[in-house]
């Protein structure tokens, strides 16, 4: 059985992908036929798209990916107040690593980005974390042992 | 997975072999082949874009990629192997001519080589699954016997990017070593993209037209590169740490050796393995210890032991001040170039760095894991190198499946558990 993989988003992410879907879709109708949309004279866009406008193969494969990453997106709901002791996806976390402080934010793959303290959820840290509470030790064990204990959990979007 | 990891192992080991020409010649610390190999791939896709009819960029990154790779056992056979004598100064001037030999004892020493490159290659690829051995040996081929227009366009462009090297060792001094290749270059490029570009290196250097920049500007300060120690391993007192050009080809074969798996545009991610460091021409190497660390040796040494710790604003903040200033820093870099290259360079490198789609986000994973990859190598041979904490930094950053089985038997390879 063939199940698709689920894309999870906040909905600042998903936000995002809507814009560079409609982007890169008016951005093919200028390839396809020679009409210039406004939506390409926003100045965020550049230079991020324009090196699609001499490869058609680059466009297609980017728009088939957020056509699938749409398809099967997963809104990061926020639990509700009772559960918000609990680290799920889209909680800031502070912990304790070694003495030291460190704050993560637990996202979908998609938007991973720890330099930004954005880990993802399928990362051995991010796996380690969800599902504990404030006072819990995450163990991390890839190969050497880390302790993460859990100082304070947030929802803040 | 595991033989996969031996043959790069093996091939990582081009960052320390020197190119024997220049070392005959008597340049100290000459460049290494990692390094030689990293200036060949861009000279060759930048120069190809002005090709017609166009070229197949994958094939010629592959090929660029691959055609030194034999010399991970076969060592580097220039042109003057076994031809020439021990008297040093008798060996400087037979080198500074580019060697002219009957017809016949050419082909027999360019059967000699092939031979014994053929067999090394073999050696080094013998472990890799079917398909990628015959990727490999394909391009080799294509190169050595120029069966393509690409292994065509790479065996000439190879020349050119020598011959770049030399200027910058010797200047354009009459009666320098830089002789030999221009004579050697003469015979051998045909191709009106690199004659043209030839061209403008002779308008550049010969006749001092400073208006001729461009792509020579760019090469010359991807050049730098070569030389520059990774910051990371200097802060850990590694003695001679690979430098920004060695990770860069380290990392684009990496790539492709894992993308058999991952699926994804290859041109697409070799060129941003090549592409996601060149902003540090301008733009400082930094790590996220320099803030932090002591002046105390032993207590810097107690920081390096483990990933540092920041909060969500220092972090946001820093990221930002980084992407700024290597931004800033390729938009000078590549002020050269034609727009669309431009464009292109900048979206690459950007696509990687905030890993906007799958080819970008795989691109900067793995280029932590080649980073860990060569980590894991200096802590074999110095137990006290500080190895702990590039496993957290690893077990935060990395996500992807491939990756992190990459990376797990890495950590086996290296017995890292029962020796920490």
């Amino acid at each position: 059985m063939n199940i698709e993989k689920k894309f999870y988003l906040t909905a600042k992410g998903l936000e995002n992908i809507k814009k560079e879907y409609k982007v890169l879709r008016a951005l093919r109708a200028v390839k396809i036929d020679g009409e210039a949309p406004r939506v390409l004279e926003s100045e965020d866009l550049n230079p991020e798209f324009v090196s699609f406008r001499e490869d058609v193969g680059l466009l297609d494969q980017r728009i088939a990916e957020l056509e699938n990453i749409l398809k099967n997106v997963k809104l990061i709901k926020f639990p509700s107040k009772e559960k918000r002791n609990i680290i799920r996806l889209g909680a800031d976390v502070v912990v304790d690593v070694g003495g030291n402080k460190d704050e993560f934010k637990i996202v979908g793959t998609l938007e991973a980005n720890p330099s930004l303290g954005k880990i993802s959820n399928e990362s051995p840290v991010g796996r380690a974390l969800l599902g504990r509470r404030v006072g819990d030790e995450a163990v991390i064990s890839s190969p050497i042992e880390v302790i993460y204990k859990i100082k304070k959990i947030r929802y803040e979007s | 997975m595991e033989k996969n990891i031996n043959f790069l192992i093996e091939a990582g080991k081009l960052k320390k072999i020197l190119r024997s020409g220049f070392l005959w010649l008597g340049v100290k610390n000459p460049e290494t082949i990692a390094q030689h190999i990293f200036r060949v791939a861009v000279l060759n896709w930048i120069l190809a874009l002005k090709n017609k009819p166009s070229l197949n960029l994958e094939k010629i990154i592959k090929i660029s990629l691959v055609h030194d790779l034999c010399e991970v056992y076969a060592g580097d056979m220039s042109p003057y192997w076994g031809l020439l004598p021990k008297n040093k100064k008798k060996r400087k001037e037979i080198l500074k001519r580019w060697i002219r030999l009957p017809q016949k004892i050419k082909e027999k020493r360019a059967k000699i080589k092939f031979k014994k490159e053929k067999e090394a290659l073999q050696k080094l690829v013998k472990h890799l699954s079917p398909e990628l051995k015959s990727e490999i040996m394909g391009c080799w081929f294509d190169y050595e016997g120029m069966k393509s227009r690409e292994g065509v366009f790479v065996k000439q462009g190879d020349k050119v990017e020598t011959l770049i090297q030399a200027i910058e060792y010797w200047g354009t001094v009459p009666d320098s070593p830089v002789v030999g290749w221009w004579e050697e270059i003469e015979e051998a490029v045909d191709n009106p993209a690199l004659s043209a570009f030839l061209g403008r290196i002779e308008q550049r250097f010969y006749r001092n037209n400073k208006k001729i920049n461009g792509d020579i500007d760019f090469l010359l300060k991807i050049g730098k590169l070569k030389g520059m120690v990774r910051k990371g391993w200097t802060l850990r007192e590694v003695k001679n740490g690979s430098t920004v050009a060695e990770d860069a080809f380290f990392l684009a074969i990496t790539v492709w050796i894992l993308n058999k798996r991952k699926k994804l545009n290859l041109e697409k991610m070799l060129k941003m393995s090549l592409v996601y460091e060149i902003c540090e021409v301008y733009a400082e190497d930094k790590t996220p210890y320099e803030e932090i660390l002591p002046n105390k040796k032993s207590e810097r040494k107690k920081i390096l032991e483990r990933w540092p710790r920041f909060s969500k604003n220092v972090k946001i903040k820093r990221f930002a001040k980084d992407y700024k200033e290597e931004k800033k820093s390729l938009s000078l870099l590549t002020s050269g170039l034609s727009k669309n290259l431009r464009e292109e360079i900048i979206y690459l490198w950007d696509n990687c760095k905030k890993r906007k789609s799958p080819e970008g986000n795989f691109v900067n994973q793995i280029y932590w894991v080649t980073m860990t990859m060569q980590a894991l190598e200096y802590w074999k041979k110095n137990n006290d190198f500080p190895i702990l904490g590039w496993i957290e930094q690893m077990a935060e950053f990395i996500d992807d499946p491939i990756a992190l089985d990459f990376l797990n038997i890495l950590y086996k390879k290296y017995r890292l558990v029962e020796k920490i």
